[in-house]
């Protein structure tokens, strides 16, 4: 059997899949209308589940003379499933090789700095003498500017499947990931559509369990210190609700709670930065053990970001991310219920997609969800 | 974990080659993976260039896999020996398809396009899995060629450092046999060639996008391109080249409805082999297939439209320094429905047991159209080893010794070695060594062929053709002149005639009479060839059509009444013959 992604078919995503990624993605999708395709991002990895359920929807067009699916990019840091994600995509330009948070964050160093342009990355590059170190430095600069100039994206699906805060060093990696794809979401598209966004939607998707890094913690306590300061609102809803503004007080009663609360309001900050309005379309979570029965949740906030008149303010999603009301629990589908069953109809109604897709291809199917 | 390297040993004249840029084209150096996996008895072999911005490529199989042993010995002085060549299978296990791969290049003709790759390989034979990575020397030109000059200077074969690599052993699993390469460490050179030529896109040039091909069948519109096709590759992007150049060296089946020669009975069977390999090339997800269409002319006749019709033994013979000996070629009329053009078809067949002490034979077809062939890259003789071209078309005819002006761009013929040719192939396996016995005789035969029954033959058909040709475009513009001419002036003429009108007067007075006669009932305009003042402007020939309608356009304008209304007219009708020249 190939490997696939362990949760490709696990009821949860995939309810969380069409309850909370689709309906905004297709009322988006409605807004732009017909004047131009959509263009979408995604970390799909092999099973490319929610790309065939945007194909199934007619939101991604296929094309029925070569099967090519188009204005979808992804990155992928695995050669092999780089190229089989590329050919099921059958599109060559599709794609960009390497991780993402490498890639967007790339940093320059004194070496990299002297090749500020693709032309003249591509003048040293000719000289084979180069020391792999500095090869590959120079080899991510040149992607970071090709994900660069793909942007923007009407969707944009970040599937992290790991901890937005990991332990550090890089604990800020995904975060600042986000935060400068709010800033490229800006751009202007470089492909001759001249796509100028004025509204977008992105799903972050990540995890969270007792291992949560205590830097993090304490960087989650400063901002949501900070909205109380800024925001009488904010803490009196913290003092109603959590009974305390005892922020350690609060952590200490419930930490997950407190997780919960405060990361979206990193999303926020970016997002005010870069003139974007944020407004928490869904925000859902649901309980998963790892291989060692280890307990752990996935998180994913579905926000629509929207380009602001006046300064936006991001104490509206913050307060929202507050209320644990707004925060919808997916609990464990059983396949025989009503839902179980419309669950896994419509994952294997993607999966055939998927897999007569991969037919053509002479890929590896899935299996029967 | 440690890095442990371990080096790759070439021998010096591997490395010699290589310095020197052992392909000659990109398709040249990948064509020798798909060598390797058409050995590998794989149903498909899937080529990823990265198009367009060519920063990655991978080239993945579903064959037998290699196993690690031979991937060490490969590593260590086995490219460029010729352990193929002694192992005693001359088929594949699973479809029996001619072995190929003599040299073990095929992992080496990377380093023609990147300086560092990953190989991962699922061994069927012995169940065995390993992944490495390979690393080129970083040598400079300038160190290369140091290298090579070291060498040369050396009586014995000194093994040279070409590389290292790294391995490392991996779970066996069936779903994953064969071998996959995947390098994001392009040669800028490869890069930059393949990139910059993209406005030479042969999708941008004929569809006006650089959107990826839709499928290989597009691709191919772009270049045969109806009564509009490439002239040459050189015209078009190194990527179409590419493509071209590996759909054309793999052995691939024909695409039945666009190649004439496909109603052979020889070819028939041909593809019928070729179909039953059960081997399918796919780059950037196109599906390769013999790219050769024929015909190929700017009238667009297609193979659709051609029939075979009559076929007649034609013998010749073939001089072979003192060997001399009587050869045959079937030659097969070809009509063309809805067209009087005539093309010739030749079967070849020839076997010998002896030339220079073995066995040579090859068989093939010849095809001959009115016309020149396009692209320019299907002209001439492409010779087929085991079922993979060897090189390019050879335009020259395998350096023909004599003149036959644009005859020569008109052929396009394809020779399937059978039996001998074993040592007559360079190690680039992309050129044969031109001084072997069993490539003198083939071009022995190949001259003969033509310089004896093709050429002589055409010569005189093609002149009449292109006279009737000549007379019947002239006429059409001619009828077309008038048209315009009536509509300009309103007179009602049909046609313009040439009269020599007999002359026995004074010169002088026959420069008063006007040249043009207006024939206004007869609706005919009479142009007297034989004038005094028309007379030197009818030296040359070329220029006849032009000047009379010069001369129509002058006299008809004298008489108008005004000076302003016979100005007027003249240049109405200057713009009207202006327009179509």
């Amino acid at each position: 059997m190939p490997e696939f992604d362990k949760w490709w078919n696990d009821l949860k995503k995939h309810w969380k899949r069409l309850q909370h990624w689709l309906p905004h993605w297709k009322a988006l999708a409605m807004r732009i209308g017909d004047d131009r395709p959509i263009r979408y991002f995604t970390l799909c990895a092999r099973s490319m589940i929610d790309v065939f359920m945007l194909v199934g929807e007619g939101l991604l067009k296929i094309d029925p003379e070569n099967y090519s699916i188009s204005r979808v990019q992804f990155c992928e840091c695995d050669q092999e499933q780089f190229a089989e994600i590329r050919e099921m995509i059958a599109r060559e330009d599709a794609g960009f090789f390497g991780q993402l948070e490498n890639v967007v964050l790339f940093k320059e160093d004194d070496f990299t700095a002297q090749f500020p342009t693709l032309e003249s990355i591509s003048l040293k590059l000719e000289d084979e003498g180069l020391e792999l170190e500095k090869l590959d430095r120079l080899l991510l600069k040149r992607t970071h500017f090709n994900v660069r100039s793909s942007f923007p994206y009407d969707f944009i699906n970040l599937d992290f499947c790991q901890y937005y805060y990991p332990h550090p060093p890089g604990m800020l990696r995904v975060n600042e990931t986000v935060d400068r794809i709010l800033d490229w979401q800006r751009r202007l598209s470089d492909d001759g559509e001249n796509v100028n966004l004025q509204e977008f939607v992105l799903a972050v998707t990540c995890r969270y369990d007792a291992q949560f890094p205590p830097e993090a913690e304490t960087r989650l306590t400063e901002l949501i210190r900070s909205n109380c300061t800024l925001s009488p609102q904010y803490k009196d809803q913290v003092q109603k609700t959590r009974g305390t503004v005892q922020l350690e007080e609060w952590i200490g009663k419930d930490r997950e709670d407190f997780f919960f609360s405060g990361w979206p309001k990193d999303i926020a900050r970016s997002a005010k930065e870069y003139g974007w309005s944020m407004e928490i379309l869904d925000y859902v979570y649901y309980r998963r053990y790892g291989d060692e029965n280890n307990p752990y949740v996935i998180a994913c906030l579905v926000a629509r970001f929207s380009r602001s008149n006046l300064a936006p303010d991001y104490i509206p999603p913050a307060l929202f991310a507050l209320n644990r009301e707004n925060r919808k629990f997916i609990d464990e589908i059983d396949r025989g219920s009503v839902e179980g069953r419309q669950v896994v109809e419509s994952l294997g109604r993607i999966v055939a997609a998927r897999n007569e897709q991969a037919r053509r291809k002479h890929r590896p199917e899935l299996p029967n969800p | 974990m440690t890095e442990h390297w371990e080096p790759i040993v070439l021998s010096a004249k591997v490395f010699g080659h290589l310095a020197q840029g052992l392909y000659r084209t990109p398709a040249g150096a990948i064509k020798e993976l798909i060598s390797n996996s058409f050995d590998a008895d794989a149903n498909l072999v899937r080529i990823h260039t990265g198009f367009p911005r060519f920063e990655t490529f991978s080239c993945e199989d579903d064959g037998t896999g290699m196993s690690e042993d031979e991937f060490r010995r490969l590593m260590n002085r086995g490219i460029g020996s010729s352990y193929k060549r002694i192992s005693p299978a001359t088929v594949t296990e699973v479809y029996k398809r001619p072995l190929i791969g003599r040299l073990g290049l095929g992992i080496l003709s990377l380093a023609q396009i990147c300086t560092r790759f990953e190989i991962l390989s699922h061994h069927k034979g012995t169940k065995t899995a390993f992944r490495a990575t390979i690393q080129f020397p970083p040598y400079t030109r300038q160190e290369m060629d140091k290298i090579v000059k070291r060498l040369t200077e050396k009586t014995e074969d000194e093994q040279v450092f070409g590389g290292k690599y790294q391995l490392f052993k991996e779970q066996y699993d069936p779903v994953k046999k064969g071998v996959r390469v995947f390098t994001k460490y392009l040669r800028e050179s490869f890069r930059k060639r393949m990139r910059t030529t993209l406005q030479r896109f042969a999708n941008k040039k004929t569809f006006g996008t650089s959107e990826p091909y839709k499928t290989f069948q597009v691709y191919l519109g772009s270049i045969y391109g109806g009564s509009k096709p490439v002239q040459s590759l050189n015209l078009v992007s190194d990527y179409d080249q590419l493509l071209f150049g590996l759909a054309l060296a793999a052995p691939l089946r024909y695409i039945e409805d666009r190649n004439l020669v496909i109603q052979l009975p020889m070819m028939r069977d041909r593809q019928s082999r070729l179909l039953n390999f059960d081997f399918q090339v796919q780059v950037d997800n196109l599906s390769l297939a013999n790219p050769v269409w024929l015909p190929s002319d700017r009238e667009g006749h297609s193979a659709k439209q051609c029939r075979l019709a009559g076929s007649e033994k034609r013998s010749f013979e073939l001089i072979d320094g003192p060997a001399k000996e009587i050869c045959s070629a079937v030659q097969h009329r070809v009509t063309v429905k809805n067209s009087d053009v005539q093309f010739n078809l030749y079967e070849i067949s020839y076997a010998n047991d002896n030339v220079a002490g073995s066995q040579l034979q090859f068989n093939g077809y010849l095809f001959q159209q009115t016309g020149r062939l396009y692209p320019r890259d299907i002209q001439g003789v492409l010779i087929r080893l085991q079922n993979v071209a060897i090189g390019k078309y050879d335009n020259s005819m395998l350096s023909y010794p004599y003149a036959e002006g644009p005859r020569y761009s008109m052929v396009s013929s394809e020779f399937f070695i059978q039996r001998g040719f074993e040592d007559a192939l360079n190690i680039d396996r992309d050129s044969f060594n031109e001084l072997h016995p069993h490539y003198i005789r083939l071009q022995s035969y190949v001259h003969s062929l033509l310089h004896d029954v093709i050429f002589p033959e055409t010569w005189s058909e093609e002149k009449e053709r292109n006279k009737a040709r000549r007379d019947q475009a002239a006429e059409a513009r001619e009828s077309k002149f008038v048209e315009r001419y009536r509509k300009t002036t309103g007179d009602s003429i049909r046609s313009i005639q040439r009269v020599e009108k007999p002359r026995t007067e004074q010169p002088t007075s026959a420069l008063r009479e006007s040249p043009v006669e207006f024939k206004g009932r007869r609706g005919q305009i009479e142009i007297d060839r034989n004038h005094p003042l028309l007379k030197p402007l009818f030296r040359r020939r070329k220029y006849a059509p032009l000047v009379e309608k010069l001369v129509v356009a002058f006299e008809r304008s004298n008489h108008e009444s005004t000076a302003p209304r016979r100005r007027e007219l003249f240049y109405k009708l200057l713009a009207e013959i202006f327009s179509d020249l």
